[in-house]
């Protein structure tokens, strides 16, 4: 059930993405506009949300196409500029089987999506007294690292009732369960008042159809209606220096050649519907015509079989959002930091903390590359950024930059085996776009000087990235490359950042000899037992996460649009169980 | 030198089975029906997976191991044992054209790698494990009832129910188990060591210098190694086995071999348009008339040629890099790119020389078509050997100019030409090696023995009606290749045409998605992100002409595995730890084991996404996944089976389209039921790296060398 023509190269690099279908945050991070909110709903009533859905899609969410036919610098974005909230909508599973997407349906989004990101652990048939599963994580868990501290029983929200043990947890109420999180909702404006009020006015009286869960249960925890964007992230560092380029986009037409050599990805790895780094068409989800059926959703037919009815593409022009609320512990961070510095004391005299940090991520604080030939610069907004490099010639070994950097292991480049040429074209399939956003109160970024102190104060990074192929991309970076003890090589390391168990190293290779930063043992045995400490947290905690499907135009269109409510939808606060006839429904409303 | 035996039990399941409520009674719950032997024993086999062994090796060191429980298989009291796995292979209907209905019985699949042989590991499971295989196994049919009483009956059992693997790699061939752990230990140790000791490295004593030397460091590393009893016998190394030792030599037998055959068959078509060796023969009688004296003169041209040849020797030693220090680098590509030519020259012209005082004995013994055979091998030896040269760019002096980082557009510009010239040299050399037959013999003729010797128009007679041979041989066996080709593409189109329209659609990644399935692979990357996972899969044999063709493409795989990828990587793969492919029940049905390292995703994607796919096409593209009725509904399929991605001439495609590659692969996956690895944390690039530590360490190495090392612990 899939689009299995084949495209050629010719046909990856000459594509013509119709933007003006897709969602803008696929094209643009909003850079602009630096106050957002992003909002956890659930849907109440699937005829109200519908409704809602309706006036959202003709006022407030904004399309690519929007932004791209505007150049005028005040007004960036475009004719519906003046529209003070920009949305973006993006839904789960459950989300769209509450909107009457049916089980059949969803069987043909992406396993990974369906499945989730924190999945119950499964009973295999016929034993409930296996030995794993009791443990309560799932093959989903282990390929994230959502393990021990970051179990998905400890989420905000987006995880689930079985605890680490298998047992279930009876005071799960003070979470949001993923089974509660329907829709992402992105807003954009220019100040944070704007959002307030619309945030209020959307959640006021549940006249919408949608409710906050978050705010329900925690009124005094409202991080994610304040998140933003600023030129460093909470530990200091420049964020989303190293993105994709579509072909067709202005940042490519600037940009050197050897920078599209390295971030030129085919835009079939981030939207549905065109060609990826393989020449095929990811798999698109498609629905079966009698529920939705929308005038600018191609029909496509099933290629395995001629006498099932023909589906409509829904996926064309949308692609998957990955979102994860990450948590930084930033006394933490600092203490490592502290800790690198004192062990590369001596090899750099010259400002050892901003070596350390820049070591520890794979740039510099101000995103400066390690590697000695960073190659050209593009000057963006006046400033230039060097981002043309690979690792294979210049930086094999890992001297400059080490092999367990965060950077490093997020992006390997052309270090990726078997040679540089090939490298570069396989890690450009697992490429992922990246729009987080921050939350919680900004941290000093000058602090390094200080002595590292305990830090609990709510603050982290609000992680979103868009991809067409959730195992292959998004998952593919966290366990193959993040979690993988043997990436390039190495041999039971972790990212320093990301790891989530505190118990790994990291080496920092360097001539003659390599060392390690070890968060849980003291470097030498023989030094006296130091003072007993307060067990290291990890760097990055997760807060919550889940799946989304991000619609084109026309697919939300077609979601706004029946009036009958399938099995599974919600009226006034509770599941249907049986389908209702549009024409029920409307005699119903008018009896009451 | 330890090889690491192999074991694969297959052993067919009862149908019936009396005490299948006795183990379903033992759990507590009520809703697992235990309605078919292989369910309950599937039941049995995953209680056997207490993944305890994960947590103790990998992640707490300290913690004592917590008791084994009851009835549970213990793995660890098996010394020698590298990976041991249970896959139940379910029973399946297989319906064909040629041979029938055929049923396939459910079978227990017990798999097992390990040192030392067969005899001592059954005798050392039985020892330690008795009343656990007991349990197990008398799900099979024809298991002693008294084994528990009389082991010898079970080892007995288990000895008769081995299969001998179609096709099977291992990543690290030739290592015991010891070895690899005191491997990993003694990198551990060594890298704590420096770790440790790095301060005083970088800042020295007072008024010594800042940074040690390398050789110092060298020397201290070995120290280390050598006083600490537990890695001390890291120091030598056995010799690694046969097959990695001389894979070449094999390689090439095989090739001599394969070409020798192919000469026959060409003979044989040759033969049968009546052109036989007569022809030549006749040809060359017709002209040389001196042959004593030309033989003379071309023994002493051969002897000239090696001595020549020994003083080329001695030019590349001096011009080695050990030596070349003394030359200024520039001088010394040169000297090197010209001594490759003047050997590679030398070379050809001996064989050349030695062919010609074959074709001269041959005339003049007259010796006619009963030595024909023997000296056409000779010739077809000379090409090959010359044509195996021909493709051989040596483009490495040039290569080794562009190292270093490219900077710029203009630099990459640089380097595309400096390929470009490398390409023009492979080029010129190719062009100029066809026309050496000739050519070499002309010029060495006349420089060295044109004023005294008069038979050189005899010696380039000779030479001609060799290249004339050589080129009509070449010819028919290039028509030969034609047909032959054209049957297979045929036959190939016949088939996946037919296949396609009737039996097989192609795998959609829909097919793989039925969520009821999603236990099977439930247990892969376990819950602490280890390197190791197991992978098993069963896939029926489409039909008769597959069959063959399945069962001589095991066989070639399995070649290449033992000769020519055994260092580790597999078709470009460097991921494999071991893989198994068994041809099952008379070759209807093909099982896959594979222990491997990271991610199912990332390892399935090494397949599709390198040339290794090549490879598993040739396989994988003969067999199917059968669907029960109810399912090829549900999936509109028309009736068919699950087939293998849509795949041209057996190698090509297939595998190569990622997403229904691995819904296919999806589809084929049995579940692992038990599951057992020595090593979990380790990968295979770890472990070979650990034993080129282990031999480098010991070894005496230049200053970058010793570099590399450093830079690899």
């Amino acid at each position: 059930m899939r689009l299995r023509e084949q495209c050629g190269p010719d046909a990856r690099e000459n594509q013509k993405v119709d933007w003006p279908q897709v969602q803008s945050i696929v094209r643009r991070p909003y850079k602009h506009w630096e106050h957002s909110a992003h909002l956890i709903l659930t849907i109440q009533d699937t005829r109200l949300a519908r409704k809602w859905l309706q006036e959202e899609l003709e006022e407030r969410v904004r399309f690519a196409g929007d932004v791209y036919t505007l150049n005028d610098p005040e007004q960036k974005f475009g004719p519906m500029a003046d529209a003070p909230v920009h949305l973006n909508i993006a839904f789960t599973e459950t989300g769209l089987h509450r909107l009457g997407v049916c089980r059949c349906d969803l069987e043909t989004f992406d396993p990974a999506f369906v499945e989730g990101m924190a999945p119950e652990p499964e009973q295999p048939p016929g034993s409930n007294k296996d030995p794993i599963r009791k443990r309560g994580t799932t093959r989903r868990a282990g390929i994230l690292g959502d393990l021990i501290e970051n179990h998905a029983s400890k989420w905000d929200w987006g995880g689930i009732a079985t605890l680490p043990n298998g047992d279930h947890d009876d005071d799960c109420a003070s979470r949001v369960l993923r089974d509660a999180v329907d829709i992402l909702l992105m807003v954009f404006a220019k100040d944070q008042e704007t959002i307030d009020d619309y945030v209020r006015e959307l959640l006021a009286g549940g006249a919408k159809g949608v409710s906050d869960p978050l705010a329900k249960l925690n009124p005094e925890k409202q991080t994610l209606r304040q998140t933003f964007l600023d030129t460093r992230e909470h530990f200091g560092y420049r964020d989303g220096l190293s993105q994709p380029m579509f072909p067709d986009s202005k940042v490519f037409d600037h940009a050197p050649e050897r920078w599209r050599e390295f971030h030129q990805v085919a835009a079939g790895e981030f939207i549905l519907g065109y060609c990826n780094e393989r020449d095929e068409r990811p798999e698109s989800p498609t629905l079966s015509r009698a529920s939705f059926e929308s005038e600018k959703l191609p029909v496509q037919k099933m290629p395995a079989n001629e006498s099932l009815e023909d589906r409509i593409d829904f996926g064309r022009n949308g692609t998957y959002l990955v979102a994860r609320q990450l948590h930084q512990n930033v006394g933490e961070f600092d203490r490592l930091v502290h800790d690198t510095a004192e062990l590369i004391q001596g090899d750099h005299e010259d400002a050892p903390l901003e070596k350390a940090a820049g070591l520890l991520m794979g740039r510099g604080l101000n995103g400066e590359p390690l590697v000695p030939d960073p190659g050209e610069p593009l000057n963006l907004h006046g400033e230039n950024i060097y981002n043309a490099y690979g690792f294979h010639h210049t930086d094999a070994a890992g001297i400059h930059c080490p092999i367990g950097s965060h950077v490093r292991r997020t992006n390997p480049r052309d270090a990726v085996k078997p040679d540089p040429e090939s490298g570069l074209t396989l890690s450009k399939q697992h490429r992922i776009l990246r729009r987080s956003r921050m939350y919680g109160e900004r941290a000093d970024w000058k602090r390094f000087k200080r002595r590292p102190k305990d830090d609990e104060t709510e603050r982290g990074l609000f992680f979103i990235c868009l991809n067409t192929d959730i195992a292959g991309q998004f998952e593919f970076v966290q366990d193959s490359w993040i979690n993988n003890p043997n990436f390039g090589d190495l041999e039971g390391e972790r990212d320093a950042i990301l790891a989530a168990t505190i118990d790994t190293r990291v080496s920092l290779p360097s001539t003659p000899i390599t060392r390690w930063i070890d968060r849980s043992k003291k470097d030498n045995p023989d030094d006296p037992p130091p003072k007993p400490k307060p067990k290291p947290k990890p760097i990055v905690e997760v807060r919550g996460g889940a799946y989304f499907f991000l619609p084109g135009r026309a697919a939300l269109a077609a979601l706004a649009q029946p009036k009958h409510l399938a099995a599974g939808t919600m009226l006034n606060g509770r599941t249907v169980a049986e389908p209702i006839k549009a024409q029920e429904l409307d005699d119903q409303g008018s009896a009451a | 030198m330890l090889e690491p035996a192999i074991l694969t039990i297959v052993a067919p399941i009862r149908k019936i089975w009396d005490g299948c409520t006795a183990p379903c009674a033992h759990g507590d719950d009520d809703d697992g029906k235990c309605d078919r032997p292989e369910d309950c024993l599937a039941r049995l086999l995953r209680e056997q997976m207490d993944l305890g062994w994960l947590d103790r090796d990998s992640r707490h060191p300290n913690q004592k191991e917590t008791g084994q429980r009851q009835g549970e298989f213990d793995f660890n009291a098996l010394n020698g044992l590298h990976c041991c796995a249970f896959v139940i292979a379910p029973s399946a209907t297989k319906k064909g054209f040629i041979r029938g209905t055929v049923e396939l019985d459910a079978c227990l699949i017990m798999e097992a790698t390990f040192d030392g042989s067969m005899e001592d590991f059954l005798h050392d499971l039985i020892d330690t494990n008795a009343a656990q295989l007991h349990r197990i196994f008398r799900f099979c049919e024809g298991f002693p009832e008294n084994a528990l009483r009389h082991p010898e009956l079970m080892a007995d059992f288990l000895r008769r129910k081995h299969v001998h693997h179609n096709t099977y790699f291992s990543g690290v061939p030739g290592r015991s188990i010891s070895e690899i752990k005191t491997e990993a230990l003694m990198r551990t140790r060594l890298s704590e060591y420096l770790s440790k000791t790095y301060k005083a490295f970088v800042n020295g004593k007072p008024g010594n210098r800042p940074r040690a030397k390398f050789r110092d460091l060298q020397r201290e590393l070995r120290n280390v190694v050598r006083r600490d009893p537990l890695i001390s016998m890291t120091e030598e190394r056995p010799a690694p086995p046969w097959s990695v030792r001389n894979g070449s030599l094999a390689l090439f037998a095989a090739g001599a071999a394969l070409a020798a055959i192919f000469l026959t068959l060409t003979c044989c078509l040759l033969w049968c348009f009546g052109i036989g060796f007569d022809d030549f023969r006749s040809l060359a009688e017709a002209r040389l008339t001196d042959t004593d004296a030309s033989l003379t003169a071309l023994i002493q041209l051969i002897l000239m040629l090696v001595a020549a040849w020994c003083g080329v020797r001695v030019l590349k030693y001096l011009a080695a890099p050990e030596t070349q220090r003394r030359y200024s680098r520039g001088l010394y590509y040169l000297a090197d790119e010209f001594l490759n030519l003047a050997l590679f020259t030398l070379k050809v012209a001996m064989v050349i020389a030695g062919t010609a005082v074959a074709l001269g004995l041959v005339v003049r013994q007259e010796i006619a078509t009963t030595g024909a055979v023997g000296l056409m091998l000779l010739i077809v030896f000379t090409a090959s050997f010359a044509f195996y040269h021909a493709l051989r760019i040596r483009a490495a002096p040039l290569r080794r100019i562009e190292i270093g980082p490219f900077s710029s557009h203009a630099a990459k510009q640089k380097r595309e030409m400096d390929r470009g010239i490398v390409d023009t040299v492979g080029l010129v050399r190719r062009l100029w090696s066809l026309t050496l037959f000739p050519l070499a013999a002309l010029v060495l003729d006349q420089i060295v023995f044109g004023w005294w010797w008069p038979g050189w128009a005899t010696c380039l007679l000779a030479v001609l009606v060799c290249v004339t041979a050589v080129g009509i041989y070449l010819l028919a066996a290039m028509i030969l290749l034609l047909v032959v080709k054209n049957a297979l593409m045929a036959i190939a189109w016949l088939l996946d045409a037919i296949e396609r329209r009737w039996c097989f659609a192609p795998a959609n990644t829909l097919s793989a998605r039925a969520s009821q399935r999603n236990h099977i692979w439930a247990r892969e990357e376990h819950r602490t992100n280890l390197s190791q996972n197991h992978f098993a899969s069963q896939t029926l044999v489409k039909n008769l002409p597959r069959m063959l063709y399945l069962r001589i493409t095991l066989t070639l795989v399995n070649f290449l595995a033992r000769y020519l990828f055994n260092k580790g990587v597999l078709g470009g793969i460097p991921t494999i730890f071991s893989a198994r492919w068994v041809l099952l029940d008379r070759g209807h049905r093909l099982i896959f084991l594979t222990n491997y390292v990271g991610a199912w995703d990332s390892y399935l994607g090494e397949f599709s996404d390198l040339n290794a796919y090549v490879g598993v096409n040739a396989i994988w593209t003969n067999t199917y996944v059968p669907l029960p009725e109810s399912e090829k509904q549900r999936l509109g399929t028309d009736g068919r089976d699950v087939g293998f991605p849509k795949s041209s001439l057996f190698i090509f495609g297939g595998a190569a389209y990622e997403q229904p590659f691995k819904a296919y692969v999806r589809k084929s996956q049995l579940e692992t039921l038990t599951w057992y690895g020595a090593y979990p944390g380790l990968s295979v690039p770890n472990i070979n790296d650990n034993s080129r530590i282990r031999r480098d360490l010991f070894r005496k190495l230049s200053t970058a060398e010793l570099d590399a090392l450093f830079k690899r612990i």
